[in-house]
């Protein structure tokens, strides 16, 4: 379990850690097309978050009362939706 | 349950008003097909959030997920992954659709086919998947709006339980007729309002009076695990594959359906199109919520006549009479907005790809937009005969087959907005190599999706469409590699590559 929530931690974390590195980026204007699509990268995340259901499938750490399995993915939809939206500003 | 049926037949009043008033609405000439059948592409970010969402979220969606995990478990939440990765694939690949559409007045995918590979008749192989693929989901709607009208008392046979369903869409038929795309646009505002304030109070209000999640969770294993087919709540290594693959499978499958393009194409700007991307997830969200009543429907113990009514009798059990009326408006009315959008993609296609090129090459815009008017409403008699005088199970058996036919238009369409390399006819053998795998692997299953591959000593089960998928793109590249070599003509493209970048987003 101990391992499963560093995994997510870890994912969430590499986000935040892009998440500063595009507004730095933005302020020195070095987001040449390349660093763009280096960006793009980030959009194979979520697959990679959700199509190994070993990662997820179990019902610890329970969230009030909701298994592992439900509140992960749903997470997963808004990590996915956050990381679209990053995409996106970095990428205007 | 006067009052569910008074509330629920006022906001149907209501959205029929607003269906007729939306030809006044962006006023633009609507006898031509580009104004009636995408709306003249002006739809910025806030009205396509909620067409959009109104139209790939559809009703039946709203009773077939949670059905499913009612009656099997984990693996019927592969709906929240389908959804969490159908957006970074529309963020990636819709914009550039959109851009060489606008740059060469294309309303559907087989335009962009025809355009593309200088192949009438690859254009013809995408206009006929998509409209095969999209009748039985239209008919699923109708089955969505039985439902509810079974639910609210006219559960008897015969033209007096019939008789709701066709008022409602004889009237969906006609404003749609008028107003084109701008009808279902402008319903799908209440449709989306009424959805989320019925899931929201659903969520909140029923496990409290089921005494909580952990409690509704806990009693649902215990039901599952007695099953005759037993189910649980965690997805058990046998269904892993089965679960990634109906994921992935379904991801790719959506935006390659004729509705969903309809949608995409009436964007005013290729950004309002990745700024729904990380919007509409907010969707996705409420259906992982819906999903989970499913559960609540099992902690509360119902007995649904079948797994479909599970939630409206969950509703019924739970929700005061004035409320059973809003949530089963927002099923029913949530039911017209994707019939309508699935309906006018249909006739797009068929006028476009079929009409024009096969019967009338010479037609004039006028006569182009008037035989998609009347194909439209052709196309919704066709799905409520077929919902009136055939067994249910025929559709939904008819809509799983077609989400497998759905796909096998991917290599063609979404893979040729990036390159040429795969060859015209190769593409041609691909489709008909998916197309004809799929439908029997599904067959030999009775019609599950799931199919047991055996490769080696191993049994690995997943989508039958995305397996039949693979042996399309294997197909097709080999053929490719042959055609190429061999000096087979790959026809002419229109487009150039400056067609399909940022450069023409205004």
């Amino acid at each position: 379990m101990m391992r499963r929530s560093l995994r997510l931690g870890s994912a969430v974390g590499i986000c935040l850690g892009f998440a500063n590195r595009s507004a730095y980026m933005r302020k020195s204007s070095v987001s040449s097309s390349s660093a763009r699509r280096r960006f793009k990268l980030l959009l194979a995340l979520p697959f990679i978050a959700t199509l190994w259901p070993p990662l997820y499938a179990s019902a610890t750490p329970a969230w009030h009362g909701i298994p592992f399995f439900y509140w992960y993915q749903l997470l997963w939809v808004i990590l996915g939706a956050v990381i679209v939206a990053l995409v996106y500003f970095v990428s205007r | 349950m006067l009052a569910a049926d008074i509330v629920c037949g006022a906001l149907f009043a209501l959205v029929t008003v607003l269906g007729f008033f939306a030809a006044r609405w962006r006023r633009g000439d609507l006898n031509r097909i580009e104004e009636w059948g995408l709306a003249g592409r002006r739809f910025g970010t806030i009205v396509t959030w909620f067409l959009l969402g109104g139209d790939l979220y559809t009703a039946y969606t709203f009773i077939a997920v949670p059905a499913f995990i009612f009656g099997v478990g984990a693996l019927g939440f592969f709906a929240v992954p389908y959804t969490i990765l159908v957006y970074p694939l529309m963020f990636a690949i819709m914009p550039r659709l959109w851009s060489v559409a606008k740059r060469h007045g294309h309303v559907t995918l087989a335009d962009f086919t025809r355009d593309r590979y200088g192949s009438q008749s690859l254009a013809l192989i995408v206009a006929l998947t998509g409209i095969l693929a999209i009748m039985p989901y239209i008919a699923l709607q109708l089955v969505g709006i039985q439902v509810v009208v079974g639910e609210l008392g006219a559960r008897g046979t015969g033209l007096r339980a019939d008789l709701p369903v066709v008022i409602a869409f004889a009237i969906l038929a006609a404003y749609t007729y008028v107003g084109g795309l701008r009808a279902p646009a402008l319903i799908a505002f209440v449709k989306d309002a009424l959805i989320y304030v019925t899931v929201i109070a659903a969520v909140i209000v029923i496990p409290h009076k089921l005494g909580g999640y952990a409690h509704v969770f806990a009693v649902a294993e215990r039901t599952l695990a007695h099953r005759p087919t037993p189910g649980g709540l965690i997805l058990p290594p046998r269904q892993f594959t089965a679960y990634a693959t109906l994921a992935l499978g379904s991801a790719l499958a959506l935006f390659m359906y004729p509705h969903s393009i309809t949608s995409v194409l009436s964007c005013s700007d290729r950004n309002v199109i990745k700024r729904n991307a990380a919007l509409l997830p907010a969707y996705s969200f409420l259906l992982g919520l819906i999903a989970l009543l499913g559960y609540m429907a099992i902690a509360a113990g119902v007995k649904p006549v079948t797994a479909s009514y599970a939630v409206p009798d969950l509703f019924v059990k739970m929700f005061p009479g004035w409320f059973v009326g809003v949530a089963f408006a927002a099923i029913a009315i949530g039911a017209l907005v994707p019939a309508a959008i699935m309906s006018i993609a249909a006739a797009n296609l068929f006028t476009r790809s079929i009409y024009r090129p096969y019967v009338r090459p010479d037609c004039s815009a006028r006569r182009e937009a008037d035989v998609a008017k009347l194909s439209s409403l052709l196309i919704k008699a066709g799905a409520l005969a077929f919902v009136l005088w055939l067994p249910t199970d025929y559709a939904i058996d008819l809509q799983l087959l077609a989400g497998g036919w759905i796909l096998q238009i991917f290599p063609t369409v979404a893979l040729g907005l990036y390159g040429r390399w795969l060859h015209r006819w190769a593409l041609l053998a691909g489709w008909m190599v998916g197309m004809v795998s799929g439908t029997l692997m599904a067959m030999s299953q009775g019609f599950k999706s799931i199919y047991p591959l055996h490769v080696g000593g191993m049994v690995i089960p997943g989508f039958a469409a995305f397996y039949a998928l693979l042996l399309n793109l294997a197909t097709a590249a080999l053929l490719s590699v042959v055609f190429h070599a061999s000096g087979v003509s790959n026809g002419i493209d229109k487009t150039s590559a400056s067609d399909y970048g940022e450069a023409l987003a205004r």
